[in-house]
């Protein structure tokens, strides 16, 4: 079957001409439709930066990128702004428009997308309900918890019925009990919808928790991918064997009440 | 003196009470006037050097660097010389170069680099991720302007403008020098020229109070409109 997301020896290099510095070293990834894929990885290792190539939010400096069988390098501007609707991202610090309400945040990428404010409305009242958060309409980001805040960004993610949610470290932000629940949701929005989750994260338990696949990145380069099971079962490489066990360990010691970090 | 002789009542007639209520409103005419067309250029201005800045949405070097020099060149030239400088644009467009009329051309000329560079840095405050989350749904420049940055930083927008009513008062009275009307007219030609003390401390006076208020209102509205405080 040919992959939702097809990225191709995706190099990113900033700063080219000055004082070159490597993000992404020949990346090739093939995610599958209606999959969890984790990226994991140390922070710096490059992974935000390979999750914005995706939507072309960041320029590969070479590689191809395809996603939904389509060269996006190759689209216009307008074509790329259509396109990013059918792919939804969701961040670490919510990214909510802070003087604008649950509703209009919600409703903002139906408005960019000429969608009639009644039609908006609606549709943002089934979104709230999907992430319960129903009382909470006419509520400010502000007075909202960090886990509220996530489920408003991800209901204005999912408005537009988009094939694909990338999530940027989507719960580093938040405690433990808020992160299951959230991770929850995306699971739930996984099965109901078969939308495609790309999850960025340096936590191994968001990657147990509910991938089904993942590829872990270090410095800038794809160190190993397979499927959740076989790379907890047997990882091959320093840098995953390293993930695997330190969490492995670290979990020992919150069971036996230690302290954990 | 005031503190040797007393504060004396007696030369405050009716006509000059007149002069001095009239003076009151043709310093809020020239502020409020020039503030808005100020406005007019100064917020696209803005707008457009936030953009095209360097980590602007729509890096433009060429065009920053033009409006950037032009927006700096006006800004270094102190508004008294600026005042005497367009002058011949004043008498072109008013058809005097006194008066109150007269003096918005240049306050006009002089504010709105002035409120472009304030609206640059509203706009620079805007939180990148923010941006980022909208350009990721698809969002256009134009759109992102007009729904985030501006949305986004409106309370910054409204404490500029309480800034910028503050100076173009003040610039307002500086005019006085050249026969610019208003308070300031009248607290140069009594006080400095005919040494009349109070009418002068009295005009200074309500220049003060005038600020105030439109200090307090601009807070207050920024306040009352900004919905990241939790109340």
């Amino acid at each position: 079957m040919e992959p939702i997301i097809h990225l191709e020896n995706i190099t990113k290099i900033y700063n080219e001409k000055s004082d070159p510095l490597k993000a992404l070293d020949d990346i090739s990834l093939d995610i599958q439709k209606g999959d969890i894929y984790g990226i994991i990885g140390m922070s710096g290792a490059g992974k935000s930066t390979l999750v914005r190539c995706i939507n072309l939010l960041e320029r590969p400096t070479s590689g191809r990128v395809i996603v939904r069988g389509k060269d996006m390098q190759a689209l216009s501007n307008r074509e790329l702004r259509r396109e990013r609707t059918e792919i939804s991202m969701i961040f670490q610090h919510f990214n909510l428009l802070m003087q604008k309400n649950v509703e209009d945040n919600i409703c903002f990428p139906l408005y960019i997308n000429k969608v009639k404010k009644a039609d908006a409305r609606k549709r943002c009242a089934e979104l709230l309900e999907i992430v319960g958060l129903s009382d909470k309409a006419k509520a400010y980001p502000s007075q909202l918890s960090g886990g509220q805040r996530q489920r408003v960004a991800i209901a204005r993610a999912l408005a537009t019925n988009p094939k694909i949610l990338l999530c940027d470290e989507a719960t580093s932000a938040l405690d433990p009990q808020t992160t299951t629940s959230i991770l929850s949701l995306l699971k739930e929005i996984n099965a109901r919808y078969g939308i495609t989750i790309v999850i960025i994260t340096h936590e191994m338990a968001v990657v147990r928790e509910i991938c089904t696949h993942v590829a872990i990145v270090d410095n800038g380069r794809i160190v190993e991918k397979g499927t959740v099971d076989d790379i907890f079962d047997s990882p091959k490489t320093e840098e995953a064997k390293k993930l695997v066990l330190y969490r492995r360990n670290r979990d020992v010691t919150i069971a036996e009440g230690g302290e954990g970090i | 003196m005031i503190l040797s002789s007393g504060f004396d009542w007696s030369v405050f007639t009716p006509k000059v009470n007149q002069m001095i209520v009239d003076g009151v409103w043709e310093t809020l005419y020239m502020t409020l006037v020039s503030t808005l067309m100020g406005y007019v250029l100064g917020l696209p201005l803005g707008i457009v050097l936030a953009v095209t800045g360097e980590k602007g949405i729509a890096p433009n070097k060429a065009v920053y660097g033009v409006l950037d020099f032009i927006v700096n060149i006006t800004r270094s030239i102190p508004f008294l010389i600026l005042l005497i400088l367009v002058s011949p644009i004043t008498k072109l467009i008013v058809g005097k170069s006194y008066g109150s009329s007269a003096t918005v051309v240049p306050l006009v000329i002089a504010a709105a680099p002035f409120i472009a560079r304030m609206v640059e840095g509203s706009i620079q405050e805007v939180d990148k991720g923010v941006i980022e989350a909208a350009q990721s749904m698809g969002a256009d420049n134009f759109t992102i302007i007009t729904r985030v940055l501006i949305v986004e930083a409106k309370t910054s927008l409204i404490v500029g403008v309480t800034i910028a009513l503050g100076t173009i008062l003040g610039y307002s009275a500086m005019a006085g020098i050249v026969g610019g009307g208003g308070l300031g007219d009248i607290a140069i030609r009594y006080g400095y020229y005919r040494y009349d003390m109070e009418i002068m401390v009295v005009t200074i006076v309500i220049l003060v109070f005038l600020v105030q208020i439109m200090q307090y209102i601009g807070m207050a509205l920024s306040k009352l409109t900004d919905k990241r405080r939790i109340k």
